[in-house]
């Protein structure tokens, strides 16, 4: 991984559209500025992840509980 | 082409039916075709992968939350090529629990798809008051209260 400092208002180029700027640094926090083009996606990277993850369990949710589908469907229709 | 389903068993499916995931889903990168099949009598669907036996319980949101508000931006707007707001189908993913009524919805990611091109993606809302974990139906307070 490239590792670069920077200070408050500085800077970073990542090719030539998307740019990353030290907003504020307070404590172990920093606040970052992203510009880049709309058709791309900025996430925090714990949400991405969570994500990930709330489809694994999602996947495997009617797999893992010990009714079957059928089960399943009957209570839903009685919902 | 035929798929293999849990509830309807071989199910032959209209190509013109597919949605087209460019990305597949976030935990899901390689699956990238799904079809939306409606459980008859009940508010959910089955989104089966087409490509794999993958598929996962889904909602129309609206039938459980009226007020559930999605603002796609742009990125997304651009990738699945939505002219209309009235192309827009939501679904959003069930986790379901052993004990039915805590199952929960992913409110946070909800799947969009453009029904008139038939494509669609996993959105995820940023700064949003959207639970991944939205349990869908109505809580007793006694189960409330120890949340």
């Amino acid at each position: 991984m490239l590792v670069l400092t920077r200070k408050r208002n500085e800077s970073i180029m990542i090719g030539d559209d998307i740019e990353l700027s030290i907003v504020a640094v307070e404590g172990d926090q920093v606040k970052i500025g992203i510009k880049a083009p709309k058709h791309i996606e900025v996430h925090r990277k714990e949400v991405y992840l969570e994500i990930q993850q709330a489809n694994q369990e999602a996947a495997q949710s009617h797999v893992a509980v010990s009714v079957d589908l059928n089960e399943i469907m009957k209570k839903l229709k009685e919902k | 082409m035929v798929i293999k389903t849990p509830y309807f068993g071989e199910l032959e499916i209209d190509r013109d039916k597919i949605v087209h995931f460019e990305k597949g889903l976030p935990g899901f990168k390689e699956e990238t075709q799904f079809v939306f099949l409606e459980l008859p009598e009940t508010p959910f669907f089955i989104m089966h992968s087409t490509q794999s036996e993958l598929y996962f319980f889904v909602i129309n949101p609206y039938l459980f939350f009226k007020d559930y508000d999605v603002t796609l931006a742009n990125p997304v707007v651009d990738a699945l090529d939505i002219k209309n707001q009235e192309d827009v189908v939501v679904y959003n993913i069930v986790t379901i629990k052993d004990d039915l009524n805590e199952s929960t919805a992913n409110l946070q990611a909800p799947i969009i798809v453009n029904a008139k091109n038939k494509k669609g993606k996993q959105v995820i809302l940023n700064q949003t008051p959207y639970s991944i974990r939205q349990t869908i139906f109505p809580q007793t307070a006694q189960k409330a209260s120890s949340e």
